[in-house]
């Protein structure tokens, strides 16, 4: 085993146990021992419950205007690049079940400089993220009301993303039973209206939709709205923030990232084929974030628009909860490694929460959501999470090549290297298609990052350790 | 061989008494520091910082056991979930019993309540793990039916097993009490003795009340051995 060496600015080292993974619990020396209690259905619903908040309930409207018809290709196209990340991320995932996800492989495969930015970049990623969740629950909360003003929209997307971090600060242990409860209820709610759609839109109750232009401006735009609804596809990964708490991680990581892909794929290109039969794309376009709630009314009525609604509002806020505990997550990597100050991992035994990684995510979701822009936030929580989805990808085939004497992963990826290569540049690919304010963001934070890395861990090495 | 294992909450102040570790001088004891976080926060994170003290606090507990002559394994586990963690352990380490700790001064009187069951008292384990606790010792065992109808043939059934098993009869008594809440009569029955022996059977109540020997111990504040399904 090699272990990581050096000491950051503070003198601090990277934590360098070896625990033993063994089916559902992590072993350390003197019998300590890691209970691992997140089964396939928790995995699942992590992914999904983080997913779907942004692809059915924010973009159809957005997506629609921007490429007509043909935005259920843009959903297509985030699928097949999320799937090609998915199977390297399962593979790195199987040979190292850790917490932190992306960031633990990118620094193990590639060194401390690439993983500080990842890690950076996951953290900030996230709170993007969360931010652009926390807006999208203050548009739902504007339908139910019937307030159309930015200022409602902007007041409570903050006023929730304030009481989300309070909620998570004192800890309560039952959220998980929630979340599952959630996304169940959820997928009955989407199943139902969504098998309704496509039968409305087959003319199974009368007269079919009159198909309008599938792409009526142009594929180029197909591409720029893959870039855009990317955001909807980066649950999977948080997944494999949680790793280290999965149990039988050989079968469920990658079960779960996978699937939890192929699920909300399906559903997403569904939803717009419905959304755009029903009422047409330029009439979506208008309608913006909540215009599947209109969707709704027009095939159900007010209760569907209702149960729509109550929908979003779920939806939303969940994935922007989980966004803040995974954010919370990359910080306590970031700080194991003494990439960050050690205390930044600090729990407090009251209420058993790591307050200052959970501050340090919510605090700024906070900051971020008063600036209510939707494209932006979601483009640059996609932008950060795509160099870490091409940098996977790249890692993989790192590691492959010149494999330490300790990788020895239970999930192997199909068709290496065809899969990580295509990955990697479609990665890379999509941030070329995003807006300019949202590159100039994505690569300052990168740039900020890479900074910290040179002033306060230069001395650190990870590359190979593990 | 009897192995119990007891679940402590080491960072929550969870200590032994000298009742419970006298009770337990005859069999083999795994003792589980725990710690419960909620799922903000990974199990690995609280033990950055907990693992020192929390390290201390079991030692301290074992160093109880161990002058009260009991020798111990110890484990320390950080876990979103007790229950989870409590049944690996117990499986892991081979135990036949869960102990619910409560505090005990003295180690002389021991209810074997038995209620309603699925299973047979005659060739079940709970009798050798009443047995193997008591054996050799200066207990009184009490076995005590809790039914809708009192039911001392029940009783006196199992009386004889223990008998069998090599219990002096002098040590040994029994009765039955009718009752519609058996748990509950239980409970209230074990509030004067030092110790409880009695199956974890699960029903579905459990699910909402947890299971009985930690409703058992709860309500009478008394140790209850709870004995596991044969495995």
């Amino acid at each position: 085993m090699t272990e990581p060496t050096g000491t950051n600015l503070e003198g601090e080292s990277p934590a360098t146990d070896e625990p033993v993974e063994d089916g559902d619990v992590t072993r350390y020396e003197d019998d300590v021992e890691l209970e691992r209690t997140i089964g396939l259905t928790g995995a699942v619903a992590i992914g999904v419950g983080t997913m779907i908040g942004a692809g059915i309930f924010v973009f159809p409207g957005i997506a629609a205007g921007r490429a007509g018809p043909a935005a259920s290709a843009s959903f297509a196209v985030g699928a097949v690049v999320a799937l090609l990340v998915a199977l390297p991320a399962s593979e790195l995932a199987t040979a190292m079940p850790r917490s932190g996800g992306g960031y633990y492989f990118i620094s193990r495969g590639m060194g401390t400089f690439a993983g500080t930015v990842v890690g950076i970049g996951l953290w900030l990623g996230l709170v993007f993220a969360s931010a652009f969740y926390l807006v999208g629950f203050g548009e739902y909360l504007s339908a139910l009301v019937g307030v159309d003003s930015s200022e409602f929209v902007i007041a409570s997307a903050v006023a929730a993303g304030v009481a989300l971090t309070a909620v998570s600060l004192t800890g309560t242990e039952n959220v998980a039973k929630i979340q599952n409860v959630v996304v169940a209820v959820l997928l009955s709610i989407l199943v139902a209206f969504l098998s309704y759609g496509v039968m409305d839109a087959l003319g199974v109750f009368g007269s079919g939709a009159v198909p309008e232009s599938y792409a009526p401006y142009g594929y180029g735009p197909v591409l720029s709205t893959a870039a855009l609804v990317f955001t909807s596809y980066l649950g999977f990964a948080q997944i494999a923030t949680v790793a280290g708490e999965v149990k039988n991680p050989s079968r469920n990581l990658p079960l779960g990232m996978v699937g939890s892909v192929v699920a909300v794929g399906a559903m997403y290109v569904i939803t717009v084929f419905v959304a755009t039969s029903a009422v047409g794309s330029d009439a979506l376009r208008d309608f913006g974030e909540t215009a599947i709630v209109e969707v709704a009314r027009q095939l159900l009525g007010t209760p569907g628009a209702l149960a729509v609604i109550a929908a979003g509002l779920l939806a939303t806020v969940s994935s922007a909860n989980a966004s803040v505990l995974a954010s919370s997550r990359a910080v306590y990597a970031l700080s194991r490694d003494a990439l960050l100050p050690k205390r930044a991992a600090a729990v407090n035994l009251r209420y058993g929460t790591p307050h200052i990684a959970l501050a340090l995510a919510g605090g700024p979701v906070v900051v971020l959501a008063s600036t209510g822009r939707v494209e932006v936030l979601a483009e640059v929580a996609s932008f950060l999470h795509l160099v870490m989805y091409g940098l996977i990808c790249f890692a993989l085939i790192a590691l492959r090549r010149s494999p330490p004497d300790w990788y020895d992963p239970d999930f192997r990826t199909p068709l290496y290297p065809l899969v990580p290569l295509l990955g990697g540049v479609a990665s890379f690919a999509l941030i070329y298609y995003m807006q300019r304010a949202s590159k100039i963001v994505g690569v300052f934070v990168m740039v900020a990052a890479a900074a910290w890395c040179f002033y306060y861990a230069n001395d650190v090495s990870l590359r190979g350790a593990i | 061989m009897t192995r119990v294992v007891v679940p402590l909450a080491v960072l929550e102040g969870e200590a032994v008494s000298p009742g419970l570790v006298e009770s337990l001088s005859n069999v083999e004891v795994v003792l589980l520091g725990y710690h419960v976080v909620p799922e903000q926060t990974p199990p690995g994170q609280a033990r950055m910082s907990f693992e020192e003290r929390a390290e201390d606090a079991l030692g301290e507990a074992a160093e109880v056991f161990e002058d009260g002559g009991v020798p111990v394994e110890k484990v320390l586990v950080f876990t979103h979930d007790r229950g989870e963690t409590v049944a690996r352990v117990a499986d892991e380490h081979g135990c036949n019993a869960v102990v619910s700790n409560q505090p005990a001064h003295e180690a002389d009187d021991v209810l074997v309540p038995l209620l309603p069951t699925g299973v047979d008292d005659e060739t079940d384990t709970l009798a050798d793990v009443v047995v193997s606790l008591a054996e050799g010792r200066e207990v009184e065992v009490n076995v005590v039916v809790f039914a809708e109808e009192a039911d001392d043939a029940r009783a006196e059934t199992f009386v004889d097993v223990l008998l069998d098993r090599g219990l002096p009869t002098s040590s040994v008594t029994y009765g039955s009490r009718a009752t519609e809440t058996p748990v509950i009569a239980a409970s209230e029955e074990a509030t004067g003795y030092d110790l409880v022996v009695m199956r974890n059977e699960f029903s579905l109540a459990d699910l909402v009340l947890g299971d009985k020997p930690r409703r058992v111990a709860e309500a009478s504040i008394t140790p209850v051995v709870g004995v596991l399904k044969e495995r």
